[in-house]
């Protein structure tokens, strides 16, 4: 099918790997690319690409580089949080909030299995947690409290330096997944308050398959990987050069365009946003601020999710359902129950997201397709069978 | 040029379908539902005849391999309602459920047809072997040319007007020559072995599949009469019988012993010999037409009772409220009450209805 050019509005999904990226990562594809850890020159100009790249992380952490463990993505980084965390062998408590990322809440069932006392933290309408919620959550035996820095739905960012102190004054460790914050948040304040950190590579434009986890100087978190001593003994597996070198890159660029993107592209965001509740009637906006400057979160009345994302991509938008289930039976998610979403918008969410790239010819083109979109789909009447 | 949507099983027949209409120029893309979560029956590596797990993933390579859009809609939940919940129900009901007829009605040709439209398609092909001509007064359904791969019967509950916007590429067909299609047309399922199951039920244990969703307290087992009277037996559940069967009954008796009726109020299964079977005349209910409007006076036409039976001579009489009355020129073996019957002028699929009962010379009511 001859689709026209696709505008690309599914940033929190992932960014695409960036030229900065590319280029740094193609000397490590091809050639003589052998083990950072082996003693021959090889080696030596692998070690010294990894441990650059670590340099790079650290820069953006604002955080010693030493104190930055590669894993393989965000995923890991957060199960190494969590696990970590713990201890080995995991006990005691584990305060989370219920809005966290599966890499999050999954680790955490599983230590439910295993013994640990879980409390999720609700949020409020706004998808925000409360600080003074997470104080009433804390027990003596509590080792760990992990809040994501902001969600992936609908973008809302969370009080984290305020929630790590009273993580902190409690005797806990703070974790926060800044997975979905890292292109857009200064990040050097969250590390500050926190004990551990964890992004992800692809969602900064840089390759998939790598992310980093940030551990305090001093703090012993057992390796959820144990292997062959890389990284200190903290995660073993031989460093993937060219995957390291890129997510390097990628974040020396999110440094340098940062503050600007995050200038631009709210203003994009909130055109769009305005526009789209303008021009289609039964619309919604989910979330409140302080949010992502890049989310924008919408539900459509009487609109199945997935088959807008379907209608989209046909139309050259590519984009993503939030919390929706194709049938139109909506399973909510905890986003959507704790943002109060009427039922007949809960099948209909949509997540425009943008990115360092985004134009204002994007936006135009987002504007122009997505009201005829949801007209359709309401016209067709996907609600139910008969 | 049209904007055309493929139903995708990922099985050979709907991928050449695609590839067809790719071949055409049409602007093609595939959609595929997920009717059933392979997960509640432990079969995550079982390949069924549709919307496995497996299946998907092929739908998406042959989509791929055709540089057409694909999108994937789960569905489960309104087919376990719709399909699935009303199989178990008939079983219990001591009849034999028809899950393709309905699916074709209330799935493919209703929410996948919706949805198709929707997404801005002019049509939906599938891969159907069936034969359809539109731009008179009402569309004009004919079984596919390749008579042993025909699949009209399962067309007909399907809403006439539906048709108005379907393709089927593969009318003018026969299996074989699918096949060579896609290889020439170079689609990587095309060495693909057929499943004749039940999507839903891919290892073929129907019995299995019931049982497990009866109620605690309902194994439907119950005696096993003679059409005399006579005990001969017990059996373990009404759901593992359909009339006309043979198997399965565990009888020793001087002459072959048929099912010929299923009683629910007792769980008592009726057998009889071959000739007890015979019925001549049964009434439909729910009757849909297609190629023609709906008969307000008796017509003749060809009945077929299920799929792969040879259609007998009927004369068909309207009963009112969607009912006909099928008499049958010669008595006709093992009519099954849940079971479609359709009607056809030569191969013109005329319309159908839902066998309610049946009766003949020695089994009346």
């Amino acid at each position: 099918m001859n689709a026209p050019a696709t505008v690309y509005l599914d940033y929190n999904a992932s960014a695409p790997l960036c030229a900065a990226a590319a280029d740094a990562m193609q000397p490590w594809l091809v050639g003589s690319v052998c083990n950072p850890s082996s003693a021959h020159r090889s080696g030596q100009r692998s070690r010294a690409a990894v441990e650059q790249a670590r340099g790079r992380v650290a820069e953006l952490f604002g955080c010693p580089p030493a104190a930055v463990v590669f894993t393989s993505g965000g995923t890991e980084a957060d199960n190494a949080a969590i696990w970590g965390g713990l201890g080995w062998p995991p006990r005691g408590h584990l305060v989370i909030s219920a809005i966290e990322h599966p890499a999050i809440t999954e680790p955490a069932a599983a230590l439910r299995d295993l013994g640990v006392e879980v409390t999720l933290v609700p949020v409020d309408g706004e998808a925000r947690v409360d600080p003074e919620a997470v104080r009433a959550a804390l027990r003596p035996d509590t080792a760990l409290v992990s809040i994501m820095a902001a969600n992936n739905e609908v973008g809302s960012l969370q009080p984290i330096e305020e929630i790590a102190a009273i993580a902190h004054d409690g005797g806990a460790l703070f974790h926060t997944d800044a997975v979905q914050a890292a292109a857009w948040l200064d990040l050097r304040p969250l590390i500050a308050a926190a004990d551990l950190l964890s992004i992800s590579s692809h969602k900064i434009a840089g390759p998939m398959g790598i992310g980093a986890l940030y551990v305090r100087p001093g703090l012993d978190l057992p390796p959820l990987l144990r292997g062959g001593g890389q990284q200190g003994g903290r995660r073993g597996g031989t460093e993937a050069t060219a995957s390291m070198v890129g997510f390097g890159a990628a974040c020396a660029r999110t440094q340098a365009n940062r503050d600007d993107a995050v200038v631009r592209v709210v203003a994009l965001r909130n055109r769009l946003e305005a526009s789209l509740l303008g021009a289609v009637e039964g619309a919604r906006r989910n979330g409140g601020e302080p949010r992502l400057p890049n989310t924008c979160h919408m539900s459509f009345a009487r609109c199945d999710g997935n088959a807008l994302v379907a209608r989209l991509d046909l139309d050259g938008v590519a984009a993503s359902a939030g919390a929706a289930c194709a049938s139109g039976v909506a399973h909510a998610s905890p986003v959507m129950d704790a943002l109060g979403v009427p039922p007949d918008y809960l099948a209909g969410t949509l997540r425009l997201s943008l990115g360092y790239e985004t134009t204002a010819a994007d936006i135009d083109r987002a504007i122009d397709v997505v009201p005829a979109a949801v007209v359709a789909l309401r016209e067709a009447g996907l609600e139910a069978v008969r | 040029m049209a904007r055309v949507a493929v139903a995708m099983s990922g099985g050979v027949d709907s991928s050449t379908a695609a590839a067809l209409l790719r071949e055409e120029g049409h602007e093609v893309f595939g959609l595929t539902l997920q009717l059933w979560d392979y997960t509640v029956e432990n079969m995550a590596s079982g390949r069924g005849r549709c919307c496995s797990p497996a299946d998907i993933a092929d739908a998406r390579i042959v989509s791929d391999h055709l540089d057409m859009p694909h999108y994937v809609f789960d569905h489960a939940a309104t087919f376990a309602d719709h399909i699935v919940e009303p199989f178990v129900q008939a079983y219990m009901a001591g009849t034999t459920p028809s899950p393709c007829i309905s699916c074709n009605r209330l799935v493919k040709f209703d929410m996948l047809w919706r949805l198709a439209r929707g997404l801005g398609a002019d049509f939906l092909a599938t891969g159907h072997y069936a034969r359809l001509e539109n731009g008179a007064a009402r569309p004009q359904l004919r079984k596919g040319h390749d008579h042993a791969k025909d699949q009209s019967y399962f067309l007909f509950d399907v809403p006439a007007e539906r048709f108005e916007n379907v393709l089927f590429p593969l009318g003018e067909l026969a299996k074989d020559e699918v096949r060579a299609a896609a290889r020439r047309l170079d689609v990587p399922v095309a060495d693909k072995p057929e499943s004749y199951e039940l999507c839903f039920i891919p290892d073929g244990d129907k019995n299995g599949f019931v049982e497990r969703r009866l109620p605690a307290d309902r194994r439907g087992d119950g005696p096993v009469r003679h059409l005399d009277g006579t005990l001969l037996g017990h059996h373990g559940g009404l759901h593992r019988f359909t009339v006309g069967q043979r198997r399965g009954l565990g009888l020793t008796s001087a002459e072959p012993l048929f099912v010929v009726a299923l009683e629910t109020e007792t769980d008592t299964l009726i057998v009889g010999p071959a000739e007890t079977l015979a019925a001549e005349r049964l009434e439909a209910r729910a009757c849909n037409w297609v190629s023609i409007e709906a008969p307000t006076a008796p017509l003749r036409a060809a009945a077929r009772i299920r799929h792969r039976h040879d259609e007998a001579g009927a004369l068909i009489t309207p009963l009112g409220d969607d009912r006909v009355l099928v008499e049958f020129d010669e008595p006709q073996r093992a009519v099954a009450p849940g079971q479609g019957v359709a009607f056809y002028d030569g191969d013109l699929l005329l319309g159908g209805g839902w066998i309610e009962g049946a009766s003949g010379a020695k089994l009346l009511r």
